[in-house]
């Protein structure tokens, strides 16, 4: 077992974690936090993207151990305190980019970084920052749009 | 469109799950957990067709944690379920997902430590049949002792109008091809999963999990279990994706995991594997169809016969019901006076076919629309003219003996074949395709453009009881709740019913809450499948509501002594009463209605909404009657790329025109169309999963290739509303409709690109280079 | 997962330490995109104990340029890889190589060290690194060592002693000249899949003569390989005289010469010829145009 400390979603966390657990399971078991999933195990579909210091990853292919002095980034840690969505969750549910809602935090998350770097992406730009995670249900077409709207709004927001 | 007459109805409003799954708040399977719990897994056999001689575990008990490890003999009540799956097997594998043991364990590590120490002692290794023709071959060893030669039971479906073979002998033009398609998997990004438990305060049996199909799984579980049904309950959890596959592989789960809890006494949670998933759960049925067909001099069909075998597996359920629909969808949208369909289901010892999202007609479009291409070609006709010659219009019949009435079934497929192709320039395209491929080199880059039209018959027709039900219950302060058997798993059906209650309350949509399925609370409204729950489900929704309105108007009118002949309405959540001579008699607010409906007068506000679509004569032999109540019709022509040299296909545009009835929601609509599209474009391009040995190969998401968001290209939709009286506000049910067309439209393109024909599924890099597969 | 053990160290002496001394049972771990997997499918099942690189990553995760010399550190990023302004302009096809590795997520933790020892057959960045007469550190207890890449994979089995040696760092020569490439790969869809196919050229130009040539193929050998005859067929030829379709034969050739006919050859001979020529005439069409 080892001690690891970490932020996560903000907080701070001391956690002791096995030598073989993986980032997934340290977050869905340890700490509850299940809006990231688990679809493949080899980091094929993206379902269990979480940031790591800002930047997508699979979390599955992440040891736990290996967090430790690191930043990490759920699904839970987006919206605000008080229950505000951010502008990009609130982007795809008016889009119509949600479906069977397995994908849609690794997609959400994806998102966020992308429009963390630019508020202006090209359409190749959004496709490459999803490339990573599989949706079978919506065919892409919306989520695409959803993240074209969130960053409008936040180009608005942010004059 | 805007929709000017409704309210609700036919607006893109919010889904009501939005905010849960936008914040990963929303609870899937293997976000449950109980206290106690111990992790399942199960142990497969090594080999595809053989004989067990023994199973050991005494290895297997000495991992820490091993709590309980069942075989067979411990399922007390009957193990083998529908369709000839065996819950455990004990003498014989016939498949590579056959289990043979499954373990409850305090973690899930230690539960496949003790997997791994399971010891199989096998026997006599037995002849792998991994194709259709092995299998029917005449000394082809029985799969199963009391098959007729390895045909799945009731599998066989005949659809004989008129008499094909004798007018193709004499037709002036015959032309025949072959076709086949392939394994591939329903690939939602979910694994199934599942948690029972034992509820002492009911003696119920408890199941949540990853279910499409609850009353399947709870039918199941009683007779696994020995246990009544009223003693098994399931409810369904947050499910992600499913599109008729979270079945089987369910019942296999949900049935070990149940007699584990039994036993232990604990809750029992089983999570599959993506490997697992692959391979002990439903694919869609690979179909080989030969077609044949004698055409006239002017290039009008007149006769097709066409034999199809589906490829079922070691064990199958669907392929009696699959083959149904594709029996009377085999000969296409086509006024074709002569017409004969044979269609037979057939056993292998392979991964197995279940229910995949558009049940048999993703493959049989394939081969009829590639059919039609070629018979266009052979008589010197361009797609598009040849199959305006050759298709249904109003009033004509099907092959069913159904006259396509425009009151219940709008055939207007010609007006959907020159909406797509105006709008895609087809035919100056078709014909600048033909001549540029000649003049390039044999490796160059080839645009295709490529026609494929599609009818598709409305909810479960002569397949089965499409009878539906849901529960309308108006609580005190006016806030509505709707609860039905059918079930939500990502295709918006929570949200439409409810906005058809809102649209019959006249109230706002977010008055309106949908739970979850849960068997104990609701009727069997049947499978939630054939894209049949908006019409049977919102039918029923609207029925309870009717009803609910006149209980309202029995308490309101008196109370308020309208004269004879006054009427009560609902809308901007208010109700009011008008008298005969169109004079507001009084007016309140729907909660208040409700309040005194309830709290004043003691009437009930729930109701139970049913819908039947009446009893429908279906002869099966000749495949005559009435097979379903409407049809969908939909045409797409898809635009391509294809680099020879290389073999690298790259859609460049998608464009479908479809008849749908009455669009509910159109975003949920467009979501659900292009869902289904690009599904079928990784069908056509890049899905496959390779049994051929009977070991699957493809083991995981890098093997098993879909579409990802770099090979999406723009889809336009033109949606064309009718008006039918067949769901509510007439609606027809559009889950299914966008996956069937993309492949063979592909295929099409493919073929004006390049001048050659591919006629198996998927066009992989190495068929457009070879022309063959590897 | 039979792991027992999972352990940091602060230096690189600290791991070759932990390494000789645990040697079979220890297994390295950075960005973990292959280890994973492998470890999920039983590949390391006598592995007890886990190596983590990472926090070494001031000292190897570097890109450095000495003199006429790029140092890429093996803890590198195939992210970082693809956006450096120096790789990108004096390494181009490296920088394609490794965008066309996996996906985001995959680019942001895989790393080029680790795509080189796996060494799948289809490994991207190996192709390019080929052509660019890339060499490769490894530091032991004691000493170090450099490798051509060239003689690196031609190992085969005994490349590195996995016990004894850890990769730190790939040397590439600058150019100095008018040097052009392209990498080429092909795959089952436009993102995230593995290469059926890859080539990589590099033509370097003086006085409208080909003055030093590359040729690469990968995906089609059991791992990249330069082809010797295409570079010595291109060599002092100008560029008109160059036919591209006989590099693409030449490197066919090389395939069945080395394997021998397999199965999968129907499809991959002929587009390796097309891939081939294709690469050639697009190096050297823009080299023409210059």
């Amino acid at each position: 077992m080892m001690d690891i400390r970490c932020e996560i979603n903000g907080r701070v966390h001391d956690l002791t974690v096995g030598a073989s657990e993986r980032l997934v399971d340290m977050l869905r078991d340890r700490l509850g936090l299940a809006g990231t999933k688990e679809g493949c195990g080899i980091g094929e579909c993206g379902a269990c993207t979480v940031l790591l210091d800002g930047t997508p990853v699979a979390s599955c292919l992440v040891l736990a151990a290996q967090a430790d002095g690191h930043r990490i980034l759920t699904i839970e840690g987006l919206a605000a305190p008080d229950g505000t969505l951010h502008p990009v969750q609130q982007a795809f549910i008016d889009a119509g980019a949600i479906q069977c809602g397995f994908c849609t935090p690794a997609m959400v998350l994806c998102a966020y970084a992308l429009l963390s770097n630019t508020l202006e992406p090209s359409e190749r730009e959004i496709r490459t920052a999803i490339s990573g995670t599989l949706c079978r249900c919506t065919g892409y077409v919306q989520i695409i749009e959803a993240i074209e709207l969130a960053a409008q709004r936040m180009r608005q927001y942010s004059q | 469109m805007p929709d000017e007459d409704h309210v609700t109805v036919g607006k893109a409003i919010n889904r009501k799950d939005g905010i849960a799954k936008v914040t990963g708040a929303t609870v899937f399977g293997n976000d449950q957990n109980a206290y106690r719990q111990l992790h399942m897994k199960s142990v497969y056999t090594h080999y595809p067709h053989v004989e067990i001689e023994s199973i050991d575990l005494s290895e297997a008990w000495k991992v820490p944690g091993v709590v309980d490890i069942i075989v067979a003999r411990d399922i007390p009540g009957n193990p083998i379920l529908f369709g000839r799956f065996p819950v455990l097997v004990s003498d014989r594998a016939r498949y590579i997902g056959d289990a043979v043991a499954a373990i409850a364990s305090e973690s899930a590590e230690s539960a496949e430590m003790a997997a791994a120490a399971v010891c199989i002692r096998y026997g006599k290794q037995f002849d792998v049949l991994t194709t259709v023709d092995q299998a029917l071959a005449p000394d082809a060893p029985m799969i199963h002792h009391d098959t007729q030669g390895n045909r799945i039971d009731y599998a066989s479906h005949h659809l004989h109008d008129g008499n094909a073979e004798a007018v193709i002998r004499e037709a002036p033009k015959v032309i025949r091809h072959s076709y086949a398609t392939q394994f591939v998997d329903n690939g939602y990004i979910e694994p199934e999963a599942v948690i029972t438990e034992f509820d002492p305060n009911t003696d119920t049996v408890v199941i949540r999990g990853t279910i499409q199909n609850p009353y399947n799984i709870r039918e199941a579980l009683a007779k696994v279990l020995d246990r009544p049904l009223n003693q098994v309950r399931v409810i369904q959890s947050g499910i992600g994706g499913s599109f008729g596959g979270k079945d089987e592989s369910m019942m296999f789960i949900a049935s070990r995991a149940a007699v584990l809890s039994l036993r232990t006494g604990r809750p029992v949670k089983a999570v599959l594997t993506r490997e697992e998933s692959f391979m002990a759960s439903a694919k869609r049925h690979p179909i080989t169809s030969n077609y044949e067909a004698g055409l006239d001099e002017n290039g009008r069909l007149l006769a097709i016969k066409s034999l199809h075998h589906m490829q079922g597996g070691a064990y199958n359920k669907q392929a009696m019901f699959a083959n149904w629909r594709g029996s009377i969808h085999a000969a296409g949208p086509y006024a074709i006076p002569h017409v004969c369909t044979d269609i037979h289901g057939v056993h292998t010892n392979t991964i197995f076919g279940g229910a995949y999202r558009g049940f048999s007609a993703p493959q049989v479009v394939f081969g009829i629309e590639s059919f039609i291409d070629e018979c266009a070609e052979a008589v010197g006709m361009d797609p598009v003219r040849f199959r305006l010659l050759n298709c249904v219009k109003p009033y004509d019949r099907l092959p069913t003996g159904q006259v396509l009435d425009p009151a219940f079934m709008p055939a207007n497929v010609a007006d959907l074949i020159e909406l797509v192709c105006s709008k895609t320039d087809f035919e100056k395209k078709w014909e600048r395709n033909r001549i540029a491929r000649t003049e390039v080199g044999s490796t160059s880059v080839v645009a295709g453009i490529g026609l494929s039209i599609t009818f598709r018959g409305v909810g479960l027709g002569g397949e089965g009881i499409d009878t539906g039900s849901a529960t309308v219950t108006i609580d005190a302060d006016g806030k509505v709740r709707v609860q039905s058997g059918f079930t939500e798993m990502g295709q918006g059906l929570s949200t439409t019913l409810c906005q058809i209650a809102a649209e019959e309350f006249g109230i706002d949509s977010t008055w309106v809450t949908w739970s979850q399925n849960d068997t104990a609370e609701n009727m069997d409204a049947g499978p939630t499948v054939a894209s049949r729950g908006i019409v049977s489900g919102g039918n029923a929704v609207k029925d309870a509501c009717g009803k609910l309105r006149k209980r309202i108007e029995e308490v309101l009118l008196p109370k308020w002594m309208a004269p004879e002949g006054s009427t009560l309405h609902f809308s901007d959540s208010a109700v009011y009463a008008m008298t005969p001579d169109k004079e507001l008699l009084n007016r309140i607010g729907f909660a208040e209605a409700a309040r005194i409906c309830l709290k004043g007068e003691g009437i009930s506000l729930r109701s139970l909404g049913w819908h039947s679509p009446g009893p429908q004569y279906f002869d099966h032999e000749s495949g005559q009657g009435p097979a379903y109540p409407s049809y969908l019709f939909g045409a797409t022509v898809a635009e391509v790329e294809v680099d020879q040299g290389t073999g690298v296909i790259v859609v460049k545009r998608i464009t479908s025109a479809i008849e749908l009835g009455k669009a509910i929601n159109p975003q949920i609509v467009r979501g659900q169309f292009i869902g289904g599209a690009i599904q079928g474009m990784g069908y056509a391009l890049m899905e496959e999963m390779d049994c051929s040995d009977g070991y699957l190969h493809t083991r995981n998401f890098d093997d098993f290739l879909m579409p990802g968001a770099m090979d999406i290209p723009p889809i336009d939709i033109i949606i064309s509303e009718t008006d039918v009286h067949v769901g509510p506000y007439g609606a027809k049910g559009i889950g299914e409709l966008g996956i069937e067309m993309i492949a063979p439209a592909i295929a099409n393109a493919h073929a004006n690109a390049t001048g050659k024909r591919i006629r198996e599924l998927p066009l992989n890099l190495e068929r457009v280079v070879l022309g063959h597969a590897l | 997962m039979a792991i027992q053990r999972f352990m940091q160290v602060g230096s690189l002496d600290d791991a070759l330490q932990e390494l000789s001394v645990h040697k079979e049972q220890a297994l390295l771990i950075a960005g973990g995109t292959d280890v994973m997997p492998a470890l999920r499918s039983g590949l390391y099942a006598q592995k007890q104990m886990v190596i983590d690189l990472s926090p070494l990553a001031g000292k190897l995760g570097n890109i450095r340029h000495e003199e006429d010399m790029l140092h890429i550190g093996p803890l590198v990023t195939h992210s970082r890889i693809m956006e450096d302004p120096v790789i990108r302009e004096f390494l181009p096809i490296l920088a394609q190589a490794s965008a066309h590795v996996g996906s985001p997520q995959i680019r942001n933790r895989g790393t080029i060290g680790g795509n080189i020892i796996t060494l799948a057959a289809c490994a991207d960045t190996v192709v390019p690194l080929l052509a660019l007469d890339a060499q490769l550190v490894f530091a032991r207890v004691g000493g170090v060592r450099c490798v051509p890449m060239a003689s690196y994979l031609d190992e085969g089995e005994t490349r590195f002693d996995a016990s004894n040696e850890i990769l730190t760092d790939i040397m590439i020569p600058l150019p100095n000249s008018n040097r052009q490439g392209m990498f080429l790969k092909i795959a089952r869809r436009q993102a995230a899949a593995k290469s059926r196919m890859s080539v990589a050229v590099l033509t370097t130009i003086a006085g409208h003569r080909i003055t030093d040539a590359r040729v690469v193929v990968g995906a089609l050998m059991p791992w990249p390989r330069r082809v010797g005859e295409a570079e010595r067929y291109m060599m002092g030829k100008a560029i008109g005289e160059v036919d591209p379709m006989k590099v693409g034969a030449l490197a066919a050739e090389l395939a069945i010469t080395v394997t021998g006919q397999r199965r999968s050859f129907a499809y991959k001979i002929p587009v390796v010829q097309e891939l081939m020529r294709r690469a050639v005439t697009r190096v050297l069409g823009t080299q023409g145009e210059a």
